[in-house]
């Protein structure tokens, strides 16, 4: 299977790229409606202007914009289990950590015998793959706006490198896999170091003054689910490296 | 609807329970591990969900007056009971793999003796 640069791969490339050019030109001449990057200072270019007219929890009180860093997260579970319970996350994606490696030394280590994949699953791989990691991408991106987050974007990510392995195709290196892991989970207790020396409080939110509902908000929260995203999807992505590599 | 979902989690939990206490097969214990884990989960979404309410998001759609948010402390437990859960399975099928490989069988009366 040498012909990787067919004309077929090539062509369903360019309408996917054709088409997220389009979709991030719409975005971006977009007034209201979407999602907007540059302008967030007007306040109708605001995404979440129309969302925070009235507290929903109380019917005779107002939602005015909050300026503290705690509560400018959209989706309120991703406040409590990026803020508020931050030490659980942290725990729990050592849990994560500690299993992966009991793992590896589980497995037995023996010569497997890997089928060949068939022609419809190489060739589709790369299309898949590229979808998935968009999806990927867009989840932990927009993990503080909407539903998902970091554990699913991560899971989602290592199947991206799990349909490679299946299709015989070079994705990863194994070594790249544990930089990856091991950059991510120094960096989250390096933010919280960091949180410790400026606030006082280990793990506190020290970046303020954004509008809740705008992608860049919510202070700490998009640059901890992103460093979870890149640490769930190499350890997960570790195990499928486990099971299929020959050794 | 919200009896639905107790009455759903309990016959999880109960097939769980009963999997893992009289199967033989270690695969079909991995199994009701996991079936009793996914019965926990969907018991700790429905205690925090009250009917009518939505997702709480504050982006998702549009709130009008009446509208509420169900409540997103058990939904955040739920997220790492996932993880765990996942964690767990895992594992377990790792040392299934390792009592397989040593012993030649998944019967859990085979896999009693000493073999060195």
């Amino acid at each position: 299977m040498k012909d990787e640069k067919s004309l077929f791969i090539n062509i369903v490339a360019l309408l996917i790229l054709s088409f997220m050019a389009f979709y991030i030109y719409k975005v971006s001449i977009d007034t209201g409606e979407g999602i907007k990057i540059t302008d967030n200072i007007t306040p109708k270019m605001r995404v979440a202007d129309r969302f925070l007219k009235k507290n929903v929890l109380d019917e005779n009180s107002t939602y005015n914009f909050s300026q503290t860093a705690e509560d400018t997260s959209a989706n309120i579970v991703t406040s409590i289990v990026v803020d508020y319970r931050l030490f659980d996350t942290t725990l729990e994606v050592i849990v994560l950590f500690v299993t992966i490696l009991g793992f590896g030394f589980v497995i037995p280590k023996d010569r497997r015998r890997i089928l060949k994949p068939s022609v419809i699953l190489y060739r589709w791989s790369p299309i898949l793959m590229i979808l998935m990691l968009m999806i990927g991408g867009y989840m932990f991106i927009n993990g503080h706006l909407s539903p998902g987050g970091g554990f699913p974007a991560g899971a989602i990510i290592s199947t991206a490198v799990l349909i490679g392995v299946l299709a015989g195709r070079k994705t990863v290196n194994h070594k790249t896999l544990k930089v990856v892991e091991a950059i991510a989970g120094i960096s989250i207790f390096g933010i919280g170091i960091a949180s410790f020396i400026i606030k006082g409080v280990f793990f506190q939110n020290f970046l303020t003054g954004d509008k809740i509902g705008d992608l860049f908000s919510g202070g700490l929260i998009p640059v901890f689910y992103a460093l979870i995203a890149f640490k769930v999807a190499a350890e997960l992505s570790n195990i499928y490296f486990e099971f299929y590599e020959e050794c | 609807m919200l009896l639905m979902n107790y009455i759903t989690c309990i016959i999880l939990i109960v097939l769980g329970l009963y999997t893992i206490v009289t199967k033989k097969n270690l695969m079909k214990i991995v199994i009701g591990m996991g079936l009793l884990d996914y019965g926990i989960n969907l018991l700790l979404i429905s205690v925090g969900f009250k009917a009518g309410g939505t997702a709480p998001i504050f982006t998702i759609n549009e709130l009008d007056k009446s509208s509420f948010f169900v409540d997103p402390v058990p939904q955040a437990l739920t997220l790492t009971s996932i993880v765990i859960g996942a964690c767990v399975t895992a594992l377990a099928l790792a040392l299934v793999v390792m009592i397989n490989k040593h012993y030649g069988t998944l019967d859990t009366d085979k896999v009693r003796r000493l073999k060195g």
